[in-house]
């Protein structure tokens, strides 16, 4: 049924920015992290969204038609924030640490978008609840 | 009864059930670099069809095949990232096409309630 499928093409959209939301959180929380299991501080990661087809053998009429995924998780090659504090355990030879390179006022923003593209996908799968209950009451 | 109602409301119901998928591929698709939104042409079918009707009204149940119909990008603003969707105009057309579809649906239920009554009352 292909309001099923429309569904399904909405939870991969939920799926992806909740991961978005996820990686943005770990971010956050390691803003001010110097020290990680691969050496060095923290760098910040990405989300890579990509459009995936819908279209199977079994369901011609979802051919063309687009849900999301995220394919990998990057990391921010931007340079680490540099801070002169000579007393901090991870300090440089000249008194200087690197900071992760995570910007909280860039990560919020990054939250609220995300939380609203979550929602515009909660309101557009309710939507389609409602034409389904609809359907089923034809003739009725 | 016009014969010809029912195919033409379960195509237009197809249609629109079609768009449904198109607008919801583009809100899912809302933060993906370079996508491009898409839709379905409802209007071009529905005249299409309609035209053919006028030429031969057997042409009429012509919708009810569309519920495969292809989907074609719609314009919009492209963002920096190459995406083109535009949240509020998607969200208005995904309730417009909800509320076409509940219509779409009411108009049917009325029909065959006419018909039902035609084959209760018909004979008293």
């Amino acid at each position: 049924m292909s309001l099923l499928t429309a569904i399904d093409v909405n939870a991969s959209g939920l799926k992806a920015q909740r991961q978005r939301v996820e990686v943005s959180s770990a971010n956050l929380a390691n803003s001010q992290t110097t020290r990680t299991e691969e050496g060095g501080p923290y760098r910040r990661k990405d989300v890579i969204f990509q459009a995936v087809s819908f279209g199977n053998a079994f369901d011609a009429a979802a051919r063309g038609l687009n849900g999301v995924e995220v394919i990998g998780v990057a990391d921010d090659p931007a340079e680490f924030d540099r801070r002169y504090e000579p007393g901090h355990p991870d300090a440089d030879a000249e008194g200087y640490v690197a900071y992760p390179n995570v910007s909280a006022i860039e990560e919020m923003a990054n939250l609220v978008e995300a939380s609203r593209s979550y929602e515009a996908n909660i309101s557009a799968v309710n939507i389609i609840k409602t034409m389904i209950t609809r359907t089923l009451e034809i003739g009725r | 009864m016009d014969n010809q109602m029912f195919p033409m409301l379960e195509g237009l119901l197809n249609l629109t059930a079609r768009r449904q998928q198109a607008l919801a591929s583009n809100i899912a698709n809302i933060d993906t670099p370079g996508y491009k939104s898409l839709d379905v042409p409802f209007q071009q079918e529905l005249s299409m069809s309609l035209r053919m009707a006028a030429t031969e009204p057997s042409h009429m149940i012509q919708p009810a095949l569309t519920a495969a119909s292809a989907f074609v990008e719609s314009g919009g603003e492209i963002k920096p990232n190459g995406n083109n969707v535009d949240l509020d105009r998607q969200m208005t057309e995904l309730t417009k096409n909800g509320l076409q579809y509940i219509t779409l649906v009411q108009y049917l239920n009325q029909k065959l309630r006419t018909l039902r009554s035609s084959i209760n009352e018909g004979g008293r």
